[in-house]
């Protein structure tokens, strides 16, 4: 959270009225006389103006007054900076929420900018670990300007904008990687370096793929919550459903709910979720052996290999079919009937990663068996064009004697033609 | 046909209705000329033949090709993987496609050095170049009928040329394309053209232009005119020449066989007119050094467009091209005719040089 220290009120006043003296314009030329005499000052006096430029409110009839109050017309300072025109100065923490609800809260109003754009932002804000800590005085927690900036507030879709997708998690990290400024808090401050290395993260920031899921889109954004062991399944269900519904069905659901285990999470962490891999099911350390042991009667280890098991064999049994393929691409033969019957064993292969989550062995065995007979489909494919292959070239290798013997013989026909003509 | 007394009997019915004798006794006289660059005589004989490839396998192909947006792409994945031989056909009509539009440039090309244009042969010329550009045409229409990405761009590169043709190119384009861009109307046009006007077209010019070489007679090098008739030597059209033709067309036949295997012509992915245009289209080889040459000209030449002034260069030059005959005459021959030939080589080596430029450069 940065803080912003302004430099005391009458040392600005004093400056401004230097300057302002020395570079006073008619009225009538001047737009704003804000952008103007703070333009002529330096560092964070002047940073304001720099970014206001780009700032999505930079626009006729909002500018510095919209939220400082005064008189932007006024060459005076002492009058265009008067609280007898609304003038609040820097407003502080506590009040930021508010003074942007003033217009972010009023559908009204804010249709005439943008109708697309939500007004429900300071209503979920109140809701948030963030807004109740806010309203009980505690000026350390995010507001607004927190995660949008003060001046600079750019759309939330412009890459440049502190909550575009890909920026969102430094923007967060910017007090949740700060142990000393968290410290009164108590959590824990690894949550996004966790997520950077985690398979969101790196689909998100190094992939650039942005469907990945950020901070925001599991925790919310203005009603930012950590999601608990009830609602966690819910969150992650938001995008992976079929996994969502086959856990629920599972006998896992009730077991986890007596336990408050939280439903995703036990097996797959939070923050830093590994891309999901059969070692989860059959590795050294299985996850299932958190809570499961061999021989305790519930054979769940021996499922777990099964599954792994067949799900290993599948997929390998395409990787080994869609070579042979390549193979026959490779000779220039028409391998696409082949591909088309692998796309459908992958998706087989696909599903049974997610009947994982019903935790029954036979539907991962059923999901698999119909996906080995789309395997051995494209393997006869692919030795049916090879076959072909050898057919063709035997084929050509015969055509081309043919030709080549009757061509031959056309021209001794001719020879001797030729020679019978000269006598 | 073994007895003599039967085939003189069938000889005799078919010679009272068709009067064969007139035809045999012209067959028994024609002759070609044969010095020591004869070989060029098989360059037509050659395009002929793979036209008559080009219309057994274009049969075949229709037989089980559906022209439309929707089941184009299919219908040529069908062919190419169900339908018994079907890859053969396809692979056979492409190459021989290209075999014989290549054949058809060495053939003019051959016949423009040998000055074979000249009187009497300037519309036996004529009609070569409407062939040719014919050819071209079956080339370009043909190209877009798979419905694959590559055609599909590769024609909406290839038909904004139409359009930025002056006056004439809007409406040109839009009847060429049957819509403002490339559609399933485009398509459905395309197929039109490639199996119905450009073959009946084809057939009306190249019976001419036989008819003409048949009436005329082969021509014979410019190094003949001041040769006694003793010196010159002939060989028999019918059975010496058509005999070596029918030797040398097994031999194409036998090439185009082992190019379809070991060369095959993919399928590619099928169009999306939504897509964004892949890197690197480019129309078929030989619009290659048009392509090309547009690309080299800068965006205004003497306050014309650059595209347009390319395209206004390419017309003129055609235009000077198709006349060659009556430019290069029998009246004007030495020196003029020396610019002749040194203007043949330049373009050949422009033509050569631009599509080797047009194929490796971005």
């Amino acid at each position: 959270m940065q803080a912003y220290k302004y430099t005391h009120p009458l040392l600005i006043s004093i400056i401004l009225v230097l300057v302002g003296n020395s570079t006073r314009l008619p009225a009538q030329e001047i737009q704003s006389t804000c952008i103007e005499c703070h333009g002529l000052l330096e560092d964070e006096m002047k940073a304001p103006v720099d970014s206001f430029a780009n700032d999505v409110h930079n626009r006729p009839g909002l500018g510095c007054v919209g939220c400082h109050g005064g008189d932007n017309t006024s060459d005076d300072m002492l009058e265009s900076m008067s609280e007898a025109k609304g003038f609040i100065g820097t407003p502080g923490a506590l009040a930021i929420p508010e003074l942007c609800s003033k217009c972010h809260a009023d559908p009204s109003y804010m249709k005439t900018f943008n109708p697309g754009l939500p007004t429900d932002q300071y209503s979920k804000y109140l809701t948030s670990v963030h807004g109740q800590k806010n309203e009980e005085g505690d000026t350390m927690v995010a507001h607004c300007s927190s995660c949008h900036s003060a001046h600079g507030i750019r759309p939330a879709r412009n890459p440049l904008s502190s909550v575009y997708d890909k920026n969102i998690s430094a923007t967060c990290a910017s007090c949740h990687n700060d142990s000393s400024y968290m410290a009164p808090y108590d959590i824990p401050t690894d949550q996004v370096e966790d997520y950077r290395k985690s398979v969101h993260g790196a689909a998100l920031l190094e992939d650039d793929d942005l469907g990945a899921p950020a901070c925001n889109d599991c925790h919310g954004n203005h009603g930012a919550i950590p999601p608990d062991a009830e609602s966690i399944d819910k969150v992650c269900g938001l995008c992976h459903n079929n996994n969502m519904v086959d856990f629920e069905k599972s006998t896992h659901a009730d077991y986890f709910s007596v336990l408050e285990s939280p439903a995703c999470e036990t097996c797959h962490s939070n923050h830093l979720i590994e891309a999901p891999g059969t070692e989860m099911l059959s590795g050294e350390e299985p996850v299932c052996g958190q809570c499961h042991f061999e021989d305790d009667g519930t054979g769940a280890l021996e499922a777990a290999k099964l599954m792994a098991s067949r799900i290993d064999s599948l997929e390998n049994a395409i990787a080994e079919a869609e070579g042979r393929l390549e193979e026959a691409d490779q000779k220039g033969l028409f391998v696409n009937n082949g591909l088309f019957v692998l796309k459908d064993a992958r998706q087989r292969a696909f599903k049974a990663r997610t009947a994982v989550h019903t935790f029954q062995a036979d539907s991962v065995v059923n999901m698999t068996a119909a996906g080995f007979e789309q395997v051995a489909e494209a393997r006869n494919i692919a030795r049916e064009l090879l076959d072909n292959y050898v057919f063709r070239r035997k084929g050509l290798a015969i055509s081309v004697v043919v030709l080549l013997i009757l061509a031959v013989a056309i021209w001794v026909k001719v020879k001797r033609i030729e020679s019978r003509q000269k006598h | 046909m073994n007895d003599a007394g039967s085939r003189s009997k069938l000889y005799r019915f078919f010679d009272e209705r068709l009067k064969l004798e007139s035809l045999r006794e012209f067959a028994a006289h024609k002759v070609v000329p044969s010095h020591r660059h004869s070989a060029v005589y098989y360059t037509g004989g050659i395009t002929l033949f793979l036209f008559i490839i080009q219309v057994c396998s274009g049969i075949l192909l229709l037989m089980y090709y559906k022209g439309s947006a929707e089941t184009a792409f299919e219908s040529v994945r069908y062919i190419m993987s169900e339908v018994q031989f079907g890859w053969l056909m396809r692979d056979i009509h492409s190459w021989s496609a290209n075999l014989m539009i290549l054949f058809a440039f060495l053939h003019m090309f051959s016949v423009y050095f040998t000055k074979a244009y000249r009187f009497p042969r300037e519309l036996t010329w004529l009609s070569g170049i409407i062939l040719l550009v014919l050819s071209m045409g079956f080339g370009f229409s043909g190209y877009l009928l798979p419905w694959n990405e590559l055609a599909f761009f590769a024609t909406k590169v290839g038909t904004d040329m139409v359009g930025a043709v002056p006056l004439i190119g809007e409406p040109l384009l839009k009847l060429l394309r049957g819509s403002e861009d490339v559609t399933g109307a485009t398509l459905s046009r395309f197929f039109g053209i490639h199996v119905a006007i450009l073959p009946g077209l084809f057939m009306i010019f190249i019976s001419i232009h036989l008819i003409l070489v048949q009436r005329l007679g082969i021509s014979e090098p410019e190094s003949w005119r001041n040769l006694p008739p003793e010196r010159k030597k002939y060989t028999p059209f019918f059975p010496n020449f058509i005999l070596k033709d029918l030797a040398v067309w097994l031999v194409i036949l036998a090439g185009v066989a082992a190019l379809s295997v070991f060369f095959p012509w993919e399928l590619g992915t099928k169009a999306d007119p939504f897509a964004p245009a892949p890197q690197g289209i480019k129309p078929e080889w030989y619009f290659l050094f048009m392509y090309q040459t547009l690309k080299f000209i800068p965006s205004h030449v003497v306050g014309i467009e650059g595209e347009v002034f390319g395209i206004m260069a390419f017309a003129v030059g055609a235009i000077l091209w198709t006349f060659v005959p009556f430019l290069d005459n029998d009246r004007n021959r030495d020196r003029v005719s020396r610019f002749f030939n040194f203007a043949g080589i330049v373009i050949v080596i422009y033509i050569l040089v631009f599509t080797v430029l047009g194929h490796y450069l971005e």
